[in-house]
């Protein structure tokens, strides 16, 4: 009897675990976890530009132009092609027809207008828009000069390149280059500068003197650079605002592969010692210098990391070129490239994670990327001559420049994702060769 | 000797009985009984918002006052500066959704006396007011802050969800391993990691899908809010919503309804590194 009354009292038990159970799983939602996703470059809509109904010039139609083609360029987005717009935008202050967007599968829109334009001066107003959400994700005044209305687009192109890819974007930069003309044996080589995309090129020197190895401040609009104005090679500052040009520092040997400090108050370069050259640090305050490496080969192309402690440099002490990584005071050297052939020009991305350098090997020229300890070597293009990577300010994007064999080749500028993918040529008016990104303007 | 385990266990029984039928049901999460009529309240601020252009603003603010009578808000004179920052962040914050619109209703009615056609005012709500905001202009030489943005009807609708619908205990339920794996090909073929999300360590978002028999997506809950807007965690709530909602309606077994008409999907782009 007390043996039945037991087994009811377990069946009843049972019974109510089950309801507990029961009752609980029907609340519970389905978790699932996606992993992997589609990748593939965001569809944007870029109605023209709203212009001002007094002015003439067609400015908004210019600058939507101008954010479509840096949008593109990136390799991110898919600018849809005008023609296939449903809805015409009239009023930038009225939310958009979405349905219509979604029609034409754009994920983002950007509706925008010249507010007001005079001999001096232009305002546009803009609006970016998630299709798929409808929601605003971000709207804004831009106010310029007229003669920069290219950076309004470019601006633009950086808000709306950061708002949906979350990294910060790099339209708005300048590059400094060198300008070459004449013949492969008689060229002139000036330093000049230039719009990311190739545009407002100018010269800065009269290419009287060779001029090599530009390199952007990080902080100011100065260029240091390698001349031969005085016969000997040394280095020199351009400060592009004051168009002032002046040599840094009295060394006895010459001076070459300058570089500024990430804060933009030093600058590293090679001093010529011998038949080798030392890595020296010099401070603009003050103009002392510090030797970093004291070896009787060639280290030379230093570059620091973005946080300034620790160094980059190619050096042959171990028989050919390779790079190696120190800290900034010069100790704890430790090689970082072991592949086939010698190693060049390394530069630190300014994320601090990739190192981009040339790779020379069976008489070709590569551009590739490792992290800093040496693991992940990435080769980014391969060919007869690829050389001097130089980082966007996003750490994302590489130009470099490209030599084509023969009497009447040259070099041409070219940008690449880190990935390899989406190389470009940039148009420039002649041959073009060692590229230096800007940061981004302010 | 025998009738004393015969009480013990007829009371024991009773006791079982009575948890089974009082106890149980507070077992149950309350969320699912609150019916969700958010998306009808915006319908009929619009609608008062058009009535109030057409000149019947006194019966208007009759009829709203009685409609949202918990509102206590006293600031109706408030600089045309401030109205624009209105709110839309607040707004979302809140937890009174009632209370929220009524504040949204009582800016409306401040703005009537200002001189551009109502109708285009309402717009602007919506939109970011870039017209009163001058002096907070980007000059391109010099860059400066970004203006105060109104999230649209939709993010609004997807904030004033009862908070507990949130935290639903998550478990497994029993689909098969095809059925899950046909699931998680759908809902991954549009989501489109953007690249700073890819390349975020670990930036994982998780999505509440509430979906219909047909497939149809009711609503796409992120369960983890950004702090800051356009921020990366944003980015990646953003993109993962956009994802599943470009790819719905989804194909799912109709006949196990039940245990997918609401789902908790984790969007994790680890795996996607420098793709």
């Amino acid at each position: 009897m007390v043996d039945k009354l037991h087994k009811i009292n377990l069946f009843l038990f049972i019974v109510f675990v089950y309801l507990y159970a029961f009752t609980g799983a029907s609340n519970a939602a389905l978790e699932l976890s996606i992993t992997e996703g589609t990748i593939k470059p965001i569809p944007i809509a870029i109605p023209i530009f709203l212009n001002d109904p007094q002015d003439e010039s067609d400015i908004g139609s210019k600058i939507s132009k101008v954010i479509a083609s840096n949008l593109a360029n990136s390799g991110l987005f898919y600018p849809i092609n005008p023609k296939a717009f449903i809805e015409k935008i009239n009023n930038i202050d009225q939310k958009p027809d979405f349905k219509s967007w979604r029609i034409i599968n754009a994920e983002a829109l950007i509706i925008a207008k010249v507010a007001s334009i005079t001999n001096e001066t232009i305002t546009v107003k803009y609006r970016l828009f998630d299709v798929i959400s409808g929601k605003e994700l971000t709207a804004e005044i831009l106010n310029s000069p007229i003669k920069k209305w290219r950076r309004i687009a470019h601006v633009i192109s950086d808000s709306v390149y950061e708002r949906l890819t979350g990294e910060k974007g790099y339209f708005d930069t300048q590059i400094a280059f060198i300008a070459e003309s004449g013949s492969k044996t008689n060229r002139i080589k000036r330093l000049a500068i230039m719009d990311q995309d190739g545009n407002n090129p100018r010269h800065l020197t009269k290419g009287n003197s060779l001029v090599l190895t530009p390199r952007f401040s990080p902080t100011s609009l100065k260029i240091t650079y390698l001349s031969y104005a005085n016969g000997v090679p040394r280095v020199y500052i351009y400060d592009i605002e004051s168009k002032q040009n002046y040599e840094i520092g009295s060394f006895p040997g010459m001076t070459f592969a300058p570089r500024f400090s990430p804060d933009g108050k030093k600058i590293i370069m090679s001093l010529q010692q011998g038949v080798g050259s030392n890595i020296y640090e010099m401070n603009l305050s003050n103009y002392e210098k510090r030797r970093l490496t004291d070896s009787p080969d060639i280290d030379t192309a230093p570059s620091y990391s973005p946080d300034s402690k620790r160094i980059t440099f190619e050096s042959d002490r171990s028989g050919s070129q390779q790079i190696y990584v120190m800290d900034a005071n010069g100790r704890n050297v430790k090689r970082i490239s072991f592949g086939k052939g010698s190693y060049s020009t390394p530069v630190w991305s300014p994320r601090g994670d990739y190192i981009a350098y040339t790779r020379m090997y069976q008489g070709r020229f590569m551009i590739g990327v490792m992290f800093a300890d040496g693991t992940g070597e990435r080769i980014i293009t391969d060919g007869y001559h690829n050389e001097g990577p130089t980082w966007a300010p996003n750490g994302r994007v590489l130009m470099f420049f490209r030599e084509v064999p023969g009497e009447k080749g040259g070099a041409n500028i070219y940008s690449v994702d880190i990935t390899g993918y989406n190389e470009r040529l940039i148009k420039t008016p002649g041959y073009a060769s060692d590229p230096a990104w800007s940061m981004l303007m302010d | 000797m025998i009738s004393n385990p015969i009480i013990i266990s007829a009371s024991i029984h009773i006791l079982f009985i009575l948890i089974a039928l009082v106890g149980l049901p507070s077992f149950q999460s309350p969320g699912y009984d609150i019916p969700l009529s958010m998306n009808v309240e915006m319908i009929n601020l619009n609608e008062i918002i058009i009535q109030e252009v057409k000149g019947e603003e006194k019966e208007i603010e009759k009829k709203s006052t009685k409609k949202y009578s918990s509102s206590s808000y006293q600031e109706p004179l408030m600089k045309q500066e401030n109205l624009i920052i209105s709110k839309p962040d607040k707004l979302s914050k809140e937890k009174d959704a009632i209370e929220d619109i009524s504040i949204k209703k009582d800016e409306i009615k401040i703005n009537l006396p200002k001189k551009k056609p109502q109708m285009l005012k309402v717009e602007e709500e919506i939109l970011t007011n870039l017209n009163d905001s001058l002096e907070k202009k980007k000059k391109v030489d010099k860059v400066t802050a970004l203006l105060d943005k109104f999230p649209d009807d939709k993010e609004v609708n997807e904030n004033i969800v009862p908070k507990n619908e949130i935290e639903i205990p998550v478990r497994n339920a029993s689909m098969t391993g095809s059925e899950t794996r046909n699931m998680i090909r759908q809902l991954s073929a549009c989501w489109n990691p953007p690249r700073g999300v890819r390349e975020a360590n670990n930036l994982s978002v998780k999505i509440q899908l509430r979906l219909n028999r047909d497939g149809t997506l009711i609503d796409a809950i992120p369960l983890s809010r950004a702090k800051d807007r356009g921020g990366l965690k944003d980015i990646a709530v953003e993109s993962a919503i956009r994802g599943v909602r470009k790819c719905a309606p989804y194909d799912f077994p109709t006949e196990k309804f039940e245990l997918w008409k609401e789902m908790v999907i984790t969007f994790d782009p680890k795996n996607m590194l420098g793709g």
